[in-house]
């Protein structure tokens, strides 16, 4: 079953694939997030509670949800790297960290600048904020781990360890605000329902896309640069270049 | 009006930052292809 999986990851061919979508990705999700953006700035109506302001979670929501999604695909790829030594899942993690770093810090600062009208503060320790604060610091270390070692198989297997044992900080953000009192709200959207009015609910599905596709391009083009600087003298990579 | 500019904002960091990273990674990797063309050659 794994082997019948692994060979459609064959570096060659996600090297090509890369390239095929790359500039596509990064097409339709620049264009598509100005025009969200645009729907979610001018065409929604302002929320009845909080005015203007709300308009900022259709920006904080997506980057809260790929901050954790993308951990949780760096440390399922930690752990396939760790059992089976996949080449390419080494990689996949590699090219995820400063993606999911840029997520956090923009979740943090979005979330920062609705605080301060909402709640009348920048910044509280409560425990959301402060375990996506510690997420930060884990892809920040992560991603000084990868460059602090000569060799690229001891800082995979490193970075592998790290990355699933900080895997326990997603379900501590996740259900921080149901385990403690904190200022943060809990989930508006659940499995029951969402507490967001439907004529407003309908873009953030729309601008998640969008971050989709732009963060797709940031990944594939650092697959594109682990796969091209491991393979550098390899009659493989000299004809996909040249090819 | 003051909310107003914090909303968008939040919306030109975010497309910044992303477009930004983006930006970064594209240069990094056409940087690498034209260094290991002129190797090869």
């Amino acid at each position: 079953m794994y082997k019948y999986i692994a060979k459609y990851f064959l570096l060659e061919k996600v090297f090509l694939f890369c390239r095929a979508t790359a500039l596509w990705s990064l097409g339709i999700g620049a264009i598509s997030f100005l025009l969200v953006a645009y729907l979610c700035l001018f065409i929604l109506p302002a929320d009845a509670t909080q005015s203007e302001v709300y308009r900022i979670l259709f920006v904080h929501v997506p980057s809260a949800i790929f901050s954790e999604l993308v951990y949780i695909f760096m440390a399922i790829n930690g752990f396939i790297y760790l059992v089976w030594r996949t080449k390419i899942s080494a990689i996949f993690l590699s090219s995820a960290i400063n993606i999911g770093l840029v997520f956090t810090a923009l979740v943090l600062v979005t979330g920062a600048l609705w605080g301060k009208p909402t709640w009348g503060t920048y910044w509280v320790w409560d425990a959301r904020i402060t375990s996506t604060f510690i997420l930060l610091i884990q892809y920040i270390g992560i991603l000084a781990l990868k460059s602090s070692f000569n060799s690229k198989e001891t800082a995979d297997q490193i970075v592998s360890i790290v990355a699933i044992i900080g895997a326990i900080n997603i379900p501590i953000i996740k259900f921080s605000v149901e385990w403690w009192n904190t200022l943060h709200q809990s989930a508006s959207i659940t499995f029951s329902g969402s507490s967001i009015d439907a004529e407003m609910l309908y873009a953030l599905p729309l601008m998640i896309i969008s971050f989709a596709f732009l963060a797709f391009f940031i990944f594939s083009r650092n697959i594109q640069i682990e796969i091209l600087s491991r393979n550098s003298n390899t009659k493989k990579v000299r004809e996909l270049l040249n090819g | 009006m003051d909310n107003l500019l914090l909303v968008y904002a939040c919306y030109f960091i975010a497309f910044a930052t992303l477009i930004g990273l983006g930006a970064f990674v594209e240069i990094k990797f056409r940087s690498q292809v034209k260094e290991l063309l002129e190797d090869y050659d």
